[in-house]
């Protein structure tokens, strides 16, 4: 059993048990961890208000490789961000964030560029405005690094390389752009040239007005629900939020 | 050979109650047999009334066997501040702390986007409604002091605030009982923030 100390992004907590607690963190050496924090729910001693979504905390605990969950010894806060907390759009993004990366990435395998990108978000929403393109930005960026992206640069059915403005043919089934050939033999949607070729474009440089941002938001939670199987509770707020 | 049917048939239905396990269902199943029946009537009589006679009151969406409830229509609070608080078991720990001072809202829930629980999944808007329809001195925040309790207080101050009524949120800081040494940066921070007046 190694006693390990790292730094976390606190992305869940669950209540276990009358006084026990079970949190999820996203360290910045070993990736996501589940972890069990004894007395985190009632101790006025033991991680008072440390163990909150939102918190990067310098985190120790007890790694038992053999069984799934870590037990949390000692942990205090590094950077909060309950100013996030007075914004309701910013909450949901933030939530929203946490959650894909809750979600999907991997138990134990470490994601340091995420850590770091995740951590500059939550920086940069406590500080100031997030716009709906920044978000969606983040989201590309976030599931380009899981290796979740979808394929906005060639035909997913036979490779080849599309020119922008023939990039209006998205499937979500196959997870990518088709050719104006290949569209006959699969499902599709038909977009705008301008959003795919943005979404395949540079994504730091990504320039889109609000209705591609939204019709973005669309063909991603297509894309979400298809190939990740997963219901991200908090994407429909995100959505809904829009600026 | 198995318990005859009408003992099975209770066990069963004892061990879908949370933490009741097969033993523990065997046990109670065999002390209700043994019992007056008096007392089985009375148990399963008043196991029917919470499902048949509670209901939500309409003011306050506290829960209650008469609507509107027994706070709702208490002359001596009528000009109460509101207290607005997450759940009934949450109203009944302020009404312990302050008996007969406050009226209340219940909002049934916090803002949690997590468990894809937004605001229009709460009593909000029919707070708001209240607001607007009746005197209100004050509105006072009762949610949790974490992040989900805090984002609910603060969207329902903002929603509140073109009304002009006064909304407070309760303080946040070191608890009693608690150690200055154990506590993080932003519960200091609060707790300075908060702080009073001591002669």
């Amino acid at each position: 059993m190694a006693r390990v100390k790292d730094e976390a992004i606190v992305l869940r907590r669950l209540p276990y048990g009358e006084s026990d607690r079970i949190v999820h963190l996203f360290t910045s050496s070993s990736g996501k961890i589940s972890a069990i924090a004894k007395g985190g729910a009632k101790s006025l001693r033991r991680f008072m208000n440390t163990l909150e979504p939102l918190r990067i905390i310098y985190v120790e605990y007890f790694d038992k490789s053999w069984r799934g969950l870590a037990r949390i010894e000692n942990a205090h806060i590094l950077e909060d961000f309950s100013e996030i907390e007075r914004d309701l759009r910013k909450f949901f993004i933030a939530s929203f964030l946490t959650e894909i990366v809750d979600k999907l990435a991997k138990e134990k395998e470490p994601y340091p560029q995420i850590f770091d990108l995740l951590g500059a978000a939550l920086r940069r929403l406590k500080t100031s405005q997030v716009s709906s393109l920044d978000t969606l930005m983040l989201l590309l960026k976030i599931l380009e690094l899981l290796g979740f992206l979808p394929n906005f640069k060639t035909c997913v059915h036979c490779g080849k390389t599309v020119d922008q403005k023939s990039k209006t043919f998205f499937s979500s089934e196959k997870g990518g752009i088709l050719c104006g050939s290949c569209r006959m033999f699969n499902p599709y949607k038909t977009y705008p040239f301008e959003l795919l070729s943005s979404l395949g474009g540079d994504q730091k440089t990504l320039e889109m007005d609000d209705e591609l941002v939204k019709m973005a938001f669309e063909l991603m939670d297509d894309f979400m629900k298809y190939h990740l199987d997963m219901d991200f509770r908090s994407y429909r707020f995100v959505k809904s939020s829009h600026s | 050979m198995g318990y005859p049917e009408p003992i099975e048939r209770l066990i069963q239905n004892l061990t879908k109650l949370p933490g009741i396990g097969r033993k523990t269902a065997t046990r109670l199943t065999f002390f209700l047999l043994n019992s007056k029946e008096t007392y089985v009537k009375e148990l399963s009589q008043s196991m029917i009334d919470i499902k048949e006679r509670i209901r939500l009151c309409s003011i306050c969406f506290n829960i209650t066997d008469v609507d509107p409830c027994t706070i709702c229509t208490d002359p001596k609070r009528d000009n109460s501040p509101i207290c607005v608080v997450e759940e009934p078991s949450h109203l009944m720990v302020m009404e312990q702390a302050y008996p007969g001072v406050f009226k209340y809202h219940v909002l049934h829930g916090v803002i949690n986007p997590l468990e894809g629980i937004g605001p229009e999944n709460l009593k909000i808007r029919e707070l708001i409604e209240r607001v607007k329809s009746s005197k209100v001195s004050e509105v006072l925040l009762a949610t949790n002091l974490n992040m989900e309790g805090n984002a609910t207080a603060y969207h329902i101050a903002n929603e509140l605030k073109p009304l002009g009524v006064k909304v407070t949120r309760i303080a946040s800081g070191i608890p009693a009982g608690g150690d200055i040494v154990y506590a993080d940066p932003q519960t200091i921070r609060s707790s300075v923030e908060n702080r009073r007046d001591i002669v």
